[in-house]
């Protein structure tokens, strides 16, 4: 997707459902991606993914093509969602599908979460090296953290890791210059 | 390991690619089909209607503070005039009527004099020799005199009177020309005791 077309589908998406569903679709894998490699729990993922999406249709109206792209914007919501998380011993989980029917969403159609979890944790463990160097990862303070998962995992120009977070290129480099020291260390 | 090597490592890491095809499928239809589409197009009428509403909202108290309220208030200066009984008693007096009111210097002035019928009478009592609508620029030649009474809003009473001569309009009357009487409640209670002269 371009970044013409996205604008467009963007515009559109304030009012058609269709707009939005191919915008869903196209970020659903990468926002679901990047709070997995995140917090490295699939519920947590799945919540905060939902959450995500969810505070995304209802501040879409309010959404300006400005400074930010749509793509960063998302990403920037996602972010605040993990870092939610990671504050909260235990997060509020509101974006569960269970709490998006209770808010008047529609109901989900069928699908089996506990078995597609089961297998989907199965895959995560076989990913052990990530896993290793995760764990020490989700050590670091948060800054650290987000610069690291953005810049390596996410493969995220500087430009758009500081569009994200709403910091200035250079301080995304000194951040992310510390960030790796950091972890070198705790290695 | 040194700071590249991390980098490299950092780089060439196999990262989990996993999807949660029901998940993404439930929410997808959880999110289309909730209703906030048909909310958007509440929320562009409120876009819409908001700036509108607010324009007309400054304007209706524009017009109110501009041309409502001075009526409403030179109607009310009116009211208390007629009913003060010190004016009753100078209007019965003199055969006066209320020839004009004005907003003016934060003030409701109610001038008194006699009516525009009587202006060619030669009865005209004495200190009201010619009388005329003081609001009204068609008989700029005339001249009248008579009573300007200071009406205060707030206490529902007249609160100052002073006398004038020989004036051609209301708004032409300088008021710190005029030698202002205060009327005190207890006075205007009992108007057959007020120094009319």
């Amino acid at each position: 997707m371009d970044l013409n077309e996205e604008k467009e589908l963007v515009r559109q998406a304030q009012k058609a459902p269709d707009a939005f569903a191919k915008l869903y679709d196209h970020y659903y894998p990468k926002i679901f991606g990047y709070v997995l490699r995140r917090t490295v729990n699939l519920e947590a993922a799945q919540d905060i993914t939902s959450e995500t999406f969810v505070k995304a249709l209802r501040k879409l109206w309010q959404f300006r093509w400005r400074n930010v792209s749509f793509s960063a914007w998302l990403y920037k919501i996602a972010t605040n969602e993990i870092n939610q998380y990671f504050r909260q011993a235990e997060y509020r989980k509101s974006a569960s599908l269970e709490e998006l029917q209770e808010q008047g969403f529609e109901p989900m159609s069928p699908h089996d979460p506990e078995s597609e979890l089961v297998e989907a944790q199965e895959k995560l463990k076989q990913y052990e090296d990530f896993l290793e160097i995760q764990e020490k990862i989700v050590r670091l303070p948060a800054k650290y953290q987000e610069v690291i998962t953005l810049r390596f995992f996410e493969q995220k120009q500087i430009k758009e890791i500081a569009e994200i977070l709403g910091k200035r290129e250079g301080t995304i480099k000194s951040l992310l210059h510390r960030a790796v020291e950091k972890l070198r260390e705790a290695d | 390991m040194k700071h590249e090597d991390l980098i490299e490592k950092l780089k060439n890491l196999k990262t989990p690619e996993i999807e949660l095809p029901g998940h993404k499928q439930a929410l997808r239809v959880a999110l289309l089909n909730s209703g906030h589409f048909k909310q958007r197009t509440i929320m562009d009428w409120a876009k819409i209607l908001a700036p509108i509403t607010a324009a007309v909202a400054i304007i209706v108290v524009m017009a109110f503070f501009n041309v409502i309220q001075p009526q409403l208030q030179i109607a009310r200066a009116k009211e208390i005039a007629r009913n003060d009984p010190y004016v009753q008693a100078l209007i019965e007096e003199h055969e006066l009527d209320i020839a004009g009111v004005q907003l003016r210097d934060g003030g409701v002035f109610v001038l008194l004099a006699l009516p525009v019928a009587e202006t060619r009478d030669q009865s005209t009592p004495e200190g009201c020799r010619i009388v005329r609508d003081a609001l009204s620029p068609s008989s700029e030649e005339e001249l009248f005199s008579g009573y300007i009474l200071k009406v205060d809003l707030l206490e529902k009473r007249v609160s100052e009177f002073g006398e004038i001569d020989e004036v051609t309009a209301l708004k032409d009357i300088n008021l710190e020309d005029i030698d202002f009487v205060k009327l005190e409640p207890a006075e205007t209670a009992a108007p057959e005791e007020a120094d009319l002269e």
